[in-house]
Parts: C-alpha cells; sequence; structure tokens
C-alpha cells in the first residue's frame, strides 16, 4: 500500500481533470475523476479552494489549459513546415488527438513528437494526409539528427588504408545523425523553400529519398536516387561494401563515395572476417 | 545535510541561457557573472546545445536548473535522469542543481508543468524522502524553487515558507526564491507577498530568481515574458534586506528579446542591491 495514499489521490485526480480532452469542469464530471473525488466536494470547495478571483473550475481550467497550450507549443517548434501546411486550428487538433493517444512518458520535452509521424500516418482522413506524413517523417529526421550524438568522422587516411582486396568486405559505421528517408512527395524541396520563408505550394507526387545528417553541429539534407538510397541504407545496416555495391551503377559509386566521406557520413570502417 | 553544507556565494547578476543568445554571446563575450541553464535542453541530446555548453562553461560560472526532476510526485524517481543530471553537472561544472517545489507527472505519464503540491504533514513526509535520495545521489545539496500556482487546496497544515523551512531544516536543502513567483501566488490567492518573505528560512536561500508575468481579468500567470513588474521590484529589494544579499538570476523565456535588452534588465537588479548593502535586515515577525 503506497505510504502517501491522500497525495496519490490528489495527484491522480488532477491529472485526470487536466488531461481530459474538453475541460476541466467535464474533466471533474468523469466517471473516473469522481471515482477519486465526488463532483460535489470539489464544486464546493472541498479538495481545491476557490481562487480569490476564481471558482475552483476556473483554478483548475488554468492548469487544463496550460498543459494543451503547452504541448502544442512543443510540437509546432518541432514540426514548423507541418504546423504551417495545416494551418494553426488544424494543427491544434492534430496534436490535441495526438497527445491524447501518445501522452509525454518521458522527462525531456525534447522527446514528445517522436511517432508524430506515424500518428498523422493513421489519420486518414487528413486532406493532405500522404504529403503531411511525409513532412512530418522529414522533420523528424532533422529532430533525430540534432539530438543525435557526436561521431568524429572517419579521417580519409584510414579509407585509403584499406588494402584494395578488401574492400568488398569493409564494413562502413555511419554517423548516429543519419537518417535516410524514402518519400512519396519531394518535401525535401518544399521544405527548402519554407525554410527559406517562401509559401510554397502543395508539390506534386513523386518518389523523393532523402539523407539528412548532421556535420559537426549543422543538420545537412541531400536529396539521392533511388540507387544511391539503396546503397546507403545497405551500409548503415553494416551490409559489406561488396554486397551493398553488387547491384549499383559502377560509374556512379566513385563519386558517391566522395561526396559521403567528405560529408562526414562514415565514422568508421571495419573488416569482416571471411 | 546542514545549512553549513549549503554554498551561498554570491555570483552576483546571472541570465537564464537561451539558445537565441548563443551566437551573441559567443561571439561578443558580454560581461556577465554567470549564466544559468535549463538542465533538460541538454539532457537526451548530444550536439550543438552541448558544444555550445562546453564554451560557456569554460568562460562563466554556471548553475543548473530544471523543470523535469518531479520531485513531490508519488511516482517512483526517475533514476536514468538522475544519473543524466549528475553527469550534466560534472560536464559543465555547475555550482548548484536546482528544481522546483512540485510535481509534473503522475501514473509515468508527464504533465511538463509545476502541479502544485498540498502543504501538509503526509507531503512533507514524503518530499523529506525524495529530498534525501536524490542529495543522496547528486551528493551535494538540492536547491528548490517556490512555484508559481493557480489553485490551492482546501486542507493544508502549513503555509508554504513554513512547509518549506520544515523541508530545509529536515534535509538541508537549499532554497531558490523565485520573487516573480512570490507575488504572482500572493495575487492569485490573496496573501501578503512581505508578509511571506518574513516567514521565510534565510538561511536557505541561495540565490533569487526574477522574471516578468502575465495579468490577466482573473489572475497573474508566469508567463517570463515581460520585463520584472515594478512590484517585483520592490519585493527584491526587500528580500535583499532579509538576505543580506544573494546572487540573482532574471529568467526570459517567451517573446525573447535581444540579448542587450534581457542583459539590461537584469543589470537593474544592482541598483536594488547597492540600495540595501549596509541596512539591517527587516525585523522577523
Amino acid at each position: 500500500m503506497s505510504r502517501t495514499p491522500e497525495l496519490r489521490r490528489l495527484q491522480e485526480w488532477l491529472a485526470l481533470v487536466v488531461r481530459h480532452p474538453e475541460s476541466a469542469a467535464a474533466g471533474i464530471r468523469a466517471r473516473v475523476a469522481q471515482g477519486l473525488f465526488p463532483v460535489q466536494d470539489v464544486v464546493v470547495g472541498r479538495v481545491v479552494a476557490p481562487g480569490k478571483r476564481m471558482p475552483v473550475t476556473g483554478c483548475l481550467q488554468v492548469y487544463h489549459t496550460a498543459y494543451r497550450e503547452r504541448l502544442c507549443e512543443v510540437l509546432a517548434a518541432e514540426y514548423p513546415a507541418l504546423h504551417y501546411l495545416l494551418g494553426k486550428e488544424r494543427f491544434r487538433r492534430l496534436c490535441t488527438a495526438y497527445v491524447r493517444r501518445h501522452p509525454s512518458r518521458h522527462p525531456n520535452l525534447n522527446q514528445l513528437g517522436r511517432l508524430l509521424p506515424a500518428f498523422v500516418a493513421r489519420q486518414r482522413r487528413l486532406r493532405e494526409h500522404a504529403f503531411a506524413t511525409d513532412l512530418a517523417r522529414l522533420e523528424l529526421g532533422i529532430s533525430l539528427a540534432f539530438d543525435a550524438p557526436v561521431r568524429p568522422a572517419l579521417h580519409p587516411g584510414r579509407l585509403q588504408a584499406v588494402p584494395a582486396e578488401t574492400w568488398p568486405r569493409a564494413v562502413l559505421a555511419c554517423t548516429p545523425s543519419l537518417q535516410l528517408l524514402a518519400l512519396r512527395y519531394p518535401v525535401h524541396e518544399w521544405f527548402e523553400a519554407f525554410a527559406a520563408g517562401q509559401k510554397p505550394g502543395r508539390p506534386r507526387p513523386a518518389r523523393t529519398h532523402v539523407a539528412v545528417y548532421r556535420r559537426e553541429y549543422r543538420v545537412c539534407r541531400i536529396g539521392l536516387t533511388a540507387d544511391a538510397f539503396a546503397v546507403l541504407a545497405s551500409i548503415a545496416r553494416g551490409v559489406p561494401l561488396g554486397r551493398a555495391l553488387a547491384r549499383a551503377p559502377q560509374d556512379a559509386v566513385g563519386a558517391w563515395f566522395q561526396a559521403w566521406a567528405a560529408g562526414g557520413l562514415f565514422t568508421d570502417v571495419r573488416i569482416a572476417p571471411r | 545535510m546542514r545549512p553549513r553544507d549549503l554554498v551561498t556565494t554570491d555570483l552576483g547578476i546571472g541570465l537564464g541561457l537561451r539558445n537565441v543568445h548563443y551566437r551573441h554571446i559567443l561571439d561578443r563575450r558580454p560581461r556577465v557573472d554567470f549564466f544559468e541553464i535549463l538542465s533538460e535542453n541538454y539532457m537526451h541530446t548530444g550536439g550543438r546545445p552541448l558544444h555550445v555548453l562546453d564554451q560557456i562553461a569554460e568562460r562563466y560560472p554556471v548553475v543548473m536548473h530544471g523543470v523535469s526532476l518531479n520531485l513531490g510526485s508519488v511516482d517512483p524517481l526517475d533514476r536514468a535522469y538522475l544519473k543524466e543530471l549528475k553527469a550534466l553537472q560534472a560536464r559543465c561544472r555547475a555550482r548548484w542543481v536546482s528544481d522546483h517545489l512540485c510535481w509534473t507527472g503522475v501514473g509515468g505519464v508527464g504533465l511538463h508543468d509545476l502541479m502544485p503540491l498540498p502543504y501538509t504533514h503526509e507531503a512533507l513526509r514524503h518530499l523529506v524522502r525524495r529530498v534525501r535520495q536524490v542529495q543522496d545521489l547528486l551528493e551535494q545539496p538540492l536547491i528548490l524553487e517556490n512555484p508559481s500556482t493557480y489553485l490551492e487546496f482546501a486542507h493544508a497544515d502549513f503555509g508554504e515558507p513554513e512547509f518549506l523551512g520544515a523541508l530545509c531544516s529536515e534535509t538541508g536543502c537549499g532554497l531558490l526564491l523565485d520573487l516573480n513567483n512570490v507575488f504572482v501566488c500572493a495575487s492569485n490567492h490573496g496573501f501578503d507577498a512581505a508578509d511571506y518573505l518574513r516567514r521565510v528560512p534565510w538561511d536557505h536561500v541561495v540565490y533569487f530568481h526574477l522574471a516578468g508575468h502575465t495579468v490577466f481579468d482573473t489572475h497573474r500567470f508566469d508567463t517570463h515574458d515581460h520585463p520584472v513588474s515594478r512590484e517585483v521590484w520592490r519585493l527584491y529589494e526587500l528580500a535583499h534586506r532579509h538576505s543580506g544579499g544573494r546572487s540573482t538570476v532574471l529568467e526570459w523565456d517567451a517573446n525573447i528579446p535581444d540579448f542587450a535588452t534581457v542583459h539590461d534588465e537584469a543589470r537593474k537588479a544592482a541598483k536594488y542591491r547597492g540600495a540595501t548593502r549596509g541596512r539591517q535586515p527587516a525585523a522577523s515577525p
């Protein structure tokens, strides 16, 4: 049994009221909340004292409003392009539904939006559903790259030191900031325009591949061809180069590797046993 | 831990470090006595924020202020969070680690707000246990801030200053006295802020917070998006007379103006600090 029964009851009740999807007044009338404190006790001030200029429900509503506002603000800061696309009110409704389905379970608010792209993907009634999903995935990729741990880029000398005959067995480690996205819309270009302060219109669908990563402390985005994406995705999964490059157009591979290595995408190399 | 373990060194006038000012601080190296960081901005992240913090901690004293310790919750303390908090403290050599007298979530769900606690014997026993656990892990006194609140519970065994006094004396923890919060609560709940200050356990006060708030028809809200109000400056002067002088941090968290504006607002504190030097503390009741 808890050593703090009354404190537990108060906290569980307040959390129910604050998280109620409609309002604090509806929260205190909810069946589960009434199981903790009867509504009559609440409204006459036996649980929470009336404020100097507010009734009990008004005091509770301050917390109810702040909860929703704060979490929506955090999500708007992490997903500014999605916020722009949907507009204030629709984004707010999306966030409210999201937080109800996925309440915060981490002490840090930078983790709150981690499931938002998957949630958007399930919102089939959203008018721009597929485009919005892609945009959310790109913005999550940017956040993940921003927060990823630092790993120094592989020194070019280490790559050059790999004997030619062992290249097929070479396994490259990618920066933990690397996010590889296969998308249905060219959201990468749309996002560029948005970030530059333009008001881009909704693009036509087009298969698009993007790598998001952090070079030192700056988040970068590069578009990839489907072939380059397939190779980089294999490398990121730890596939040895021989297999990762088996189906790649050999005339393009050199340039890809040069660009990826120069971009600091690789952090280590090892030779897999035969 | 006893009050003697509390380091109440007057670091001077500090600023809450905010990312919109990073560039200015790194490039211009303004003369600031110290910075207070929001602990969670440098936790669960591995990129630029920590890189900037490392550079700032090289040049300025740093103190840490958190919002997610969830100290008053009936949920178990989050050991992983505490471990990361301690690692951050070691990394930036923070002089103090503070959080709030509140709870921020229950049943594993975070509300990410400074939820009020009932000032009861039961809550005090709970808080004493938790503060001791945190201090044992951090190996230093925890500093706790009085929160802004918008409701009071119908039943209380203590006033807030007496609750804080009992908690401090049982655990040796320190106090971060937020004068804007005192004023906001006094206004919302109808008590006399000057009387509140007379009841504060001053031996435990480590530093002060100053900030602005928003006035609504029905209540005042702790928004940190305005300059410090005239009433709060008056309380600050009074607090200096009680304390004999403590470090001070200005917080500005929304609609943040340029660095010079925030810095100028913080430097107004010097006038009030100077005005109280050599005066006797106000008499206790």
